[in-house]
Order: structure tokens, then C-alpha cells, then sequence
């Protein structure tokens, strides 16, 4: 099998139809968002859109996220009269049906009932405002900031991207970034992606994934990266601090090395195309091998 | 010295995981050694499964048991599924089947490979059959009520109770009577099997051990009165 062939089974791996669970589940909860936040402000009337990598086609299995972005009209106060009011009633509104995690600007969904609690539902909802009646510009929450907002443009990140021509790339080096926990974040991710690589478009994937890593070496992990929505507006280096660079650098390095002693499957795996026939007996047999092994237990909640 | 003996350590442990683990990333942060990224479940050398994971360990591992997260959101965070709701923490195995095994597990990639592999497996076992096939032990007081119970081949709880409160004792006394209830004195009866487990539980676990069965055992009982 080439280098090519390999890696593209690994994205056939990581991939997800528009028929399997994860996708189904997916969109019955971003219908049960849709409602709620069409029912909790009627007044103000949301546009609701649908961002992330489910709409930049960039999903993989081991991480996926759709961002329903909320987004009011530049006069329509009944929603909060500031970007943080909007902000803060968007998520008292989801609290009531979901676990929430409040982060800078989007606010993410957990299952609440017992049976998925604390699961990610890999969704983010964005509320914003647009700035003007043209409904193309919005400005977002952004917490811990100076001015406490961002101009952003969602359609403008959904191209850049999804038009990059470098969409598997991108999916494999997610791939990377999730297996290792590096914590870049994906927008991050996405635009290094197609900007350490806008030469190496009509190249192999094995040549573009190496090349993005000599160039995260070359540059110590410090790449910067403009805001296709705001270039010049928003400052993304906090998100690509020392450490995290460092951080990057040191794993690009690891993983050229690996690559060049041990191959491709040291990074991604062996490729498995496992029906479950086989994962039932590969159980079964785990469980006659467990009578010398630890249990799991349950400590009492305080 | 010090610094270089821990630094080699790392090193060393980074170089184990990096084999068969080649995804887990070590470094330390203060006192406290940090493993983190996506753990494969193998069968042989096929990958059923994989979980993103966060352990934090101390630097006296194995003296206290490091504290393991699954970070990815996959598993519920329910006593059921086997975590502290509010902490997220994953219970492992039970604090005193740990310190019952610690030994085997003398380094962290022995902790890793062991019991930390072991209760994901569980976990992927359960995604897969939507039921515990593997076995674990039941909640909270009840379920060190049963590791004991199979350490000294009992099936009294009085048993039990007893006993714990010869472990509890800071200093062994070989004239205590027996936990057994033969009447004897611990060093004409079980004194083996009370020495065994002194040697490996700490006395402040073996009290914590009694109130959290004592309590199980109440709330039984009064719920067998309602």
C-alpha cells in the first residue's frame, strides 16, 4: 500500500456519513437548539446559521463540532441591549435544557439528564448582533478582552476554508492535533493549515503534511495567522502563546523523526476496518482475560 | 541531583508510553507529572477503541493514586458509568484495591498500562454492549464492603467491620482478638492475613473503609424499614 493510499484510509476511517448515528444525532439537536431559541426570543427573531466543521467539511470522527451561531439584528434590543446581556441570556435560555460550558464567545452544549451527563454534544452556540441592516458583519461577545467584542464574518470563515482546496490536510493534521491533546484550536489550526501550505496545493497529502510540520520546526511553532473575516482587527496570537508553540514545535519534530524511523502508521495507527462481528469476539476474549485485572468503582459524592 | 533524577524519569517514562502509546504526551507542571492524549484500547495489536484522557500524578506515585480525567466527552459522568459527577474524576479501581496492588505498578507506565487500560477497556466494553460484561465493583461503601469480603473469604460483614478496625489501629497488637470471631488472639489465628494487609493499607484508608460500610449498611437498613 503507498503512503497515499494509506492516508487516504485513514480519512475514510475518520469519516462520517450523512446516514450514521453520530450525524442524525447531531442534526435532531441542532433542530431542538433551532427551537428553543426561536421560542425563548420571539421578539427579537434569530438568524440562525450553522458554521463549524460540519459546514466547512472538515469533520473527522474523534472531533466534530457544529457551531449554531444566534446572531439579532443590529436594533433588536429585546434580546439584551449589550453584546454580553445577549450573550448572558442566550445561555440562561440553554441552561435550562443543557449543561453549559460558558467559553470566550460561543457556549457549549452538554447533556444534562443522567444518562448523557456531561457529554459533549459538539455544539457551539455563538449569539451576536449584526452591525448593520446588510446582515453580513457581526459583532460577538468576546470575554476577558479590552473592548469585549470581535467583528467577525461567519460566511467569509466558511470559505476560506472550505474552498481552501485543503481540506483533507486539514482533517488529518485535526487528526494530530486531537490524538496528541496539543490544544490548538481548530479555527487556529484551519488557517496555518492553509497558510503554511497555499503553495503545496496540487501536491500529495504526504507532502503537504510535511511540509506543514518542517514549516511549524522552521518557525518554532510561532506562525501567525490573520482573521480572513477581520485581518487587520483581530488579534489571534493569544491563541498561539509560547507554550503552545513550543509545544508544536516539539511534536512536528517528534513526528517527522517517527515518520522517518518507524513510518506512517506510527502516527496515525494501522488502518482497521473492523465489522462488529470481530469487536464482539475481541470483547469477549477481553473479558475472560479480566479476572486478574482492576475493577472500576464509584467514590461516594460529597 | 534531585532534578535530574526526576527529569530522567520523564524521559524514560516518555520513551515507554512512546512505544505503545504513541498519542499520550508527558510533562510536569510543579509537583505534579501530567499524562495526556488519546489512549488506543487494543486487542492484540488491533485498536478497538480510543479515549482522550488527562491523568495527573504526584511526584510520591504510587504512595497516593493519581487522578484520571476522560477529556474527550464521550462518557457520561455518572456514578454508573464510573465518575464523581462533580469532579469528573474517573474511579480507577477502589483506593483500597489500589494500595492492595500498588506494588505491581511500581512505575506510572505500569499505572497506565494497568489499571488505567483496564477501566477504559470497561468503558468501550460498555459503549459496545450498552451493559457492564466486564465486571466492577459496586458503589460506594458496598464495594469496598465486597473487596474485603473477598480478601478474607467472608461473607460477614461483622467480619468485615472487625477487621478494619485491627487495620485502623496505628500500631499492629498481637494480643487483639481475632477479627474472625474464633475467640482467639490475632497471633494464634489470622495474623498472617492481618500483617498482609497492614503491610499494604494505610490505617487512615481502613477507617475510611469502615465509615463508608458502616454508612452503606445504615442507609440498607433503613431503607428495609421504609
Amino acid at each position: 500500500m503507498t503512503t497515499s493510499e494509506y492516508l487516504k484510509g485513514i480519512l475514510k476511517e475518520q469519516s462520517l456519513s450523512n446516514d450514521s448515528s453520530d450525524i442524525k444525532e447531531l442534526r435532531k439537536r441542532r433542530s431542538d437548539v433551532e427551537a428553543l431559541l426561536k421560542d425563548e426570543f420571539k421578539e427579537s427573531t434569530p438568524t440562525i446559521q450553522y458554521g463549524g466543521s460540519y459546514v466547512k467539511k472538515t469533520m473527522i470522527k474523534e472531533n466534530y463540532d457544529l457551531d449554531i451561531i444566534s446572531y439579532f439584528a443590529h436594533d433588536a434590543d429585546s434580546a439584551g441591549e449589550s453584546l454580553k446581556d445577549i450573550y448572558d441570556n442566550v445561555a440562561t435560555a440553554l441552561d435550562k435544557k443543557y449543561y453549559i460550558e460558558k467559553k470566550k464567545s460561543a457556549i457549549r452544549l452538554k447533556g444534562k439528564d443522567d444518562d448523557v451527563f456531561k457529554v459533549d454534544f459538539h455544539i457551539d452556540v455563538v449569539p451576536g448582533r449584526y452591525t448593520d441592516e446588510k446582515k453580513q458583519d457581526v459583532y460577538i461577545y468576546q470575554h476577558g478582552t479590552e473592548k469585549e467584542r470581535l467583528k467577525t464574518n461567519l460566511n467569509k470563515h466558511i470559505s476560506h476554508i472550505r474552498d481552501s482546496g485543503l481540506t483533507d490536510a486539514i482533517k488529518l493534521l485535526k487528526l494530530w492535533n486531537t490524538r496528541r491533546s496539543l490544544g490548538v484550536k481548530t479555527f487556529i489550526l484551519e488557517l496555518m493549515v492553509v497558510k503554511l501550505l497555499s503553495k503545496v496545493k496540487s501536491k500529495s497529502l504526504e507532502k503537504q503534511l510535511t511540509t506543514f510540520w518542517d514549516k511549524i520546526v522552521d518557525a518554532k511553532g510561532d506562525v501567525k495567522v490573520e482573521d480572513p473575516a477581520n485581518p487587520s482587527g483581530n488579534d489571534l496570537s493569544e491563541f498561539n502563546d509560547s507554550y503552545q508553540q513550543s509545544l508544536l514545535e516539539s511534536n512536528a519534530k517528534n513526528t517527522l523523526d517517527t515518520i522517518e524511523e518507524s513510518g506512517w502508521e506510527s502516527i496515525y495507527g494501522k488502518l482497521t476496518e473492523e465489522e462488529d462481528e470481530d469487536k464482539s469476539a475481541a470483547f469477549a476474549n477481553i473479558a475472560v482475560q479480566t479476572n486478574e485485572l482492576t475493577k472500576p468503582w464509584a467514590i461516594k459524592e460529597k | 541531583m534531585g532534578n535530574k533524577r526526576k527529569i530522567t524519569s520523564i524521559n524514560e517514562l516518555s520513551k515507554k508510553l512512546s512505544l505503545s502509546y504513541p498519542d499520550l504526551r508527558v510533562s510536569q507542571i510543579d509537583k505534579v507529572i501530567q499524562i495526556e492524549g488519546s489512549l488506543p484500547i487494543y486487542a492484540g495489536d488491533k485498536i478497538l477503541d480510543r479515549y482522550l484522557i488527562k491523568i495527573c500524578a504526584n511526584l510520591n506515585y504510587p504512595r497516593n493514586l493519581p487522578i484520571v480525567y476522560e477529556i474527550g466527552g464521550r462518557i457520561p459522568k455518572v456514578v454508573d458509568r464510573h465518575f464523581n459527577k462533580d469532579s469528573e474524576e474517573a474511579c480507577v479501581c477502589l483506593k483500597d484495591e489500589w494500595y492492595w496492588i500498588a506494588s505491581k505498578y511500581p512505575t506510572l507506565f505500569e499505572f497506565v498500562i494497568g489499571p488505567v487500560t483496564h477501566f477504559f477497556t470497561w468503558q468501550a466494553s460498555y459503549e459496545f454492549y450498552g451493559e457492564d460484561k466486564l465486571g466492577g465493583w459496586a458503589h460506594f461503601g458496598d464495594g469496598r464492603l465486597e473487596f474485603y469480603m473477598e480478601k478474607l473469604d467472608t461473607s460477614d460483614v461483622e467480619v468485615v467491620k472487625k477487621f478494619l478496625i485491627l487495620l485502623a489501629n496505628p500500631k499492629y497488637e498481637p494480643n487483639w482478638i481475632c477479627y474472625c470471631g474464633s475467640g482467639q488472639k490475632v497471633f494464634k489465628c489470622h495474623k498472617a492475613t492481618v500483617l498482609n494487609l497492614r503491610s499494604k493499607i494505610p490505617p487512615k484508608v481502613a477507617k475510611s473503609a469502615y465509615t463508608d460500610i458502616s454508612q452503606s449498611q445504615k442507609s440498607k437498613n433503613s431503607n428495609h424499614i421504609d
